[in-house]
């Protein structure tokens, strides 16, 4: 009897102490983000980084070097520089640009210029994925995963060196790299004058296709009115009141509408798509840039693509996030 | 620790053949319903996750996502879409898009069946109940109605024509599925080509039966899309089932579900919600989920009754023994190889009514066609079930075992050896 009660306190011990050791090994970090790093050996194994979700406010590169603390993870969003030297050769290495650098300056990729060096410091991020030691897989990542000069790419990473002022170099934990970029400032600062809310641009019934237009509403509209990886969504005016704005009521998705017809609905809503040179709409998310969610404000700049009388389509050049 | 010959354990289980019997039985019972619940578990699951295409998209009106039978869209939808969507498949110039109307129906078979027979004039007559005693007999089931055009044997590649042949719009002609008659309640020979079925109070002609394994769909009636819009007076549409081909990053050809999802944003008027088939199947399976855990609560309670029969009887077989067993210590085993030798004579006994009951899942279970809402589906008793019914048996043997066992060993040497 003695033999077993010791028994079972030295289990009850062992226990205790592989729970302390699991405790710390998850308070050090063993288990984050930053071990899953450790599984990358070869430049296929990247392919596990990849998200096929965009995460949701990610910084701009310029705004995330003045806020990033070294040790921290953080998520931005920028694009692989447009020059030769974007990719470092048979390291696994590249220079991330913030989009505001990147404007006037997108040549063919055939005559890419040799250096990134014209863009300001203080819009670049160097972007390095490691092994399980910690130093840079010994291969090149241009034109592996989706990344290659101009890409667009949201990026989880752990801060290296950060001195807020003008050297950013990042591990990165994660990415998302969407099929098609957005287009260079299609998100813009400055709120565009004469923008005329959906209901009322709707109500005058005069949109014809080619109009330019200025239009501003909410997202939503139904359950889902983003479209995943399609730069397309639907935008509400504001003489339809959202479910939450209703006294009392409980909807758990209150973007739907629900609480209106599906006639009010379609008379004072317009569809907004972001399209290529081809009229096809970009694969890409729109959910969750520059934190973009539903019944979120916005302003769109466009052109009417399609007015049957009962449905619209603007094809947006320009978006301006009210809120 | 000297452990007791295995022998000493068989030769005991053979001291009381009624016990034994009882014991293996006993067993038996609990494991196979152990078996039907993970068959009725397994087979709801699978039919439901085969039903949809791997890359099928469906197009229902909005605000009926959850039941295909309730949504409504306009007859025309279908043109929109092949002409509008890129990368829907074709084949020979036909775009994979079915255009179909799901609809549960009372169907009627046998005595009224064979009133198509007779002559037009008697069939009218039936069909307006002047035939009572033909008509009144046989009691209609609810069935899952599918009007369909001939797009349909496209997108559903599971299904393939068995027998007979399409049925032609205008004709009064149906297709039945391999299922449809364990959900109409009759022998296969009353849903057979050539025979009829009593729908809308007129008989239809079974013109072919098709196959589509493991899938829901093999429980349907198919129908001319034409005939049940105007058997159900509509003139809507239930839904769109089309086939896109997959999108290729490297040429820009094909189309996936984003690509349907944004042409129904760009076309509000329509009010179309796409759907995945498969995610419109898996939330279906989702709705069936409280019944699947009934089937296993209701297996794991009848086991637990099981297992105290088991108890019992093992009580019963052990207490008469206790003197056996104070000599057996007496003789220099220790209480832990008696235990030991008790649960391997335990274990034998419902290890044996496990494989029995193993045996009748496999040749007589698998596969039974069990009916529900949705149409109907076969028992699937695989090795996972199997391998969870065996385990049953074993955990009966030791767990039944265990208790009595513990309770015969407890009074001291003397006392046992003094035991009546």
């Amino acid at each position: 009897m003695k033999t077993a009660k010791m028994n079972v306190t030295g289990a009850v011990r062992a226990m205790s102490l592989a729970a302390m050791l699991l405790g710390g090994a998850a308070g050090l970090g063993v288990f984050t983000p930053a071990a899953a790093m450790a599984q990358v050996k070869s430049v296929a194994d990247v392919k596990t980084m990849l998200k096929p979700e965009l995460p949701a406010n990610a910084l701009e590169i310029t705004a995330a070097m003045k806020s990033a603390k070294v040790g921290e993870t953080i998520t931005v969003r920028g694009n692989v520089a447009m020059s030769k030297d974007a990719f470092v050769e048979n390291r696994s290495m590249f220079t991330l640009v913030d989009e505001s650098t990147r404007k006037g300056c997108c040549p063919p990729s055939d005559t890419l210029p040799d250096t990134a060096c014209d863009i300001p410091a203080e819009g670049r991020a160097t972007v390095q994925i490691v092994d399980a030691n910690g130093r840079p897989l010994r291969a090149g990542l241009n034109g592996q995963h989706g990344l290659k000069p101009g890409a667009e790419v949201f990026l989880t990473a752990k801060v290296e060196t950060a001195n807020g002022n003008d050297a950013l170099v990042l591990t990165a934990v994660s990415m998302h790299v969407p099929k098609a970029p957005l287009p260079s400032g299609f998100f813009v600062e400055k709120l565009p004058e004469t923008a005329k809310d959906v209901s009322e641009a709707r109500k005058a019934g005069t949109l014809k296709v080619g109009d330019e237009v200025v239009l501003r509403g909410r997202v939503g509209g139904s359950k889902e009115p983003f479209v995943a990886g399609r730069a397309v969504f639907t935008l509400m005016g504001r003489d339809l009141k959202a479910c939450n704005e209703n006294p009392d009521d409980k909807c758990s998705k209150p973007w739907d509408y629900c609480c209106e017809t599906k006639t009010d609905i379609l008379a004072n809503s317009v569809t907004v798509q972001v399209v290529d040179a081809k009229g096809q709409i970009l694969r890409t998310d729109m959910k969750g840039r520059r934190g973009l969610k539903e019944l979120s404000e916005m302003v769109v700049v466009g052109k009417v693509a399609s007015a049957d009388g009962k449905a619209v389509v603007i094809n947006a050049t320009a978006v301006h996030a009210a809120q | 620790m000297r452990l007791l010959p295995f022998a000493y354990a068989v030769r005991n289980l053979g001291r009381s053949p009624s016990r034994l019997f009882l014991s293996v039985a006993g067993a038996a019972m609990v494991v196979l319903l152990i078996l039907v619940a993970g068959g009725f578990v397994n087979g709801m699951s699978r039919a439901l996750r085969a039903t949809g295409g791997e890359h099928n998209v469906i197009l229902m009106g909005a605000g009926s996502e959850e039941s295909v039978e309730r949504s409504e869209i306009e007859a025309g939808v279908p043109g929109v879409l092949a002409a509008s969507v890129a990368g829907v498949r074709t084949r020979a110039g036909v775009a994979y898009v079915s255009p179909e109307v799901h609809v549960m129906l009372p169907v009627r078979v046998g005595a009224a069946a064979r009133t198509t027979t007779q002559s037009s004039g008697e069939q009218a007559a039936a069909a307006q109940g002047s035939n009572t005693a033909s008509m009144s007999k046989p009691k209609g089931r609810q069935v899952m109605m599918r009007g369909v055009t001939p797009t349909a044997a496209l997108v559903h590649e599971s299904v393939s024509l068995t027998e007979g042949r399409w049925p032609v719009s205008g004709a009064d002609e149906v297709l039945v599925g391999r299922m449809a008659a364990t959900v109409l309640g009759v022998a296969e020979i009353d849903v057979q080509v050539g025979k009829a079925v009593m729908i809308d109070g007129r008989p239809w002609e079974v013109v072919g039966r098709f196959s589509a394994p493991g899938t829901v769909v093999e429980a349907e009636v198919w129908l001319p899309l034409a005939d049940l819009m105007t058997a159900t007076k509509r003139e809507t549409i239930s839904c769109v089932v089309l086939t896109l081909d997959p999108y290729n990053e490297e040429t820009g050809e094909g189309a996936d579900f984003g690509d349907i999802a944004a042409f129904t944003k760009t076309r509000p008027d329509l009010e179309l919600v796409p759907m995945t088939e498969r995610e419109y199947y898996g939330k279906l399976a989702n709705f069936f989920g409280p019944i699947k855990i009934v089937a296993w609560v209701t297996a794991g309670l009848i086991a637990v009754g099981g297992l105290f029969g088991g108890l019992n009887t093992m009580y019963a077989a052990f207490a008469s023994r206790i003197r056996e067993l104070g000599t057996l210590q007496s003789i220099g085993y220790r209480r832990l190889a008696i235990v030991w030798s008790m649960i391997q004579e335990s274990t034998l006994a419902t290890a044996a009514g496990g494989l029995i009951a193993c045996a009748v899942g496999v040749f007589m279970l698998d596969g039974l066609a069990v009916r529900f809402s949705m149409g109907a589906f076969g028992l699937m008793i695989d090795e996972t079930v199997i391998g969870l019914g065996l385990l049953t048996g074993l955990a009966l043997g030791v767990v039944g075992a265990l208790p009595p066992a513990i309770r015969c060993l407890k009074p001291t040497i003397p006392v046992a050896l003094k035991a009546v």
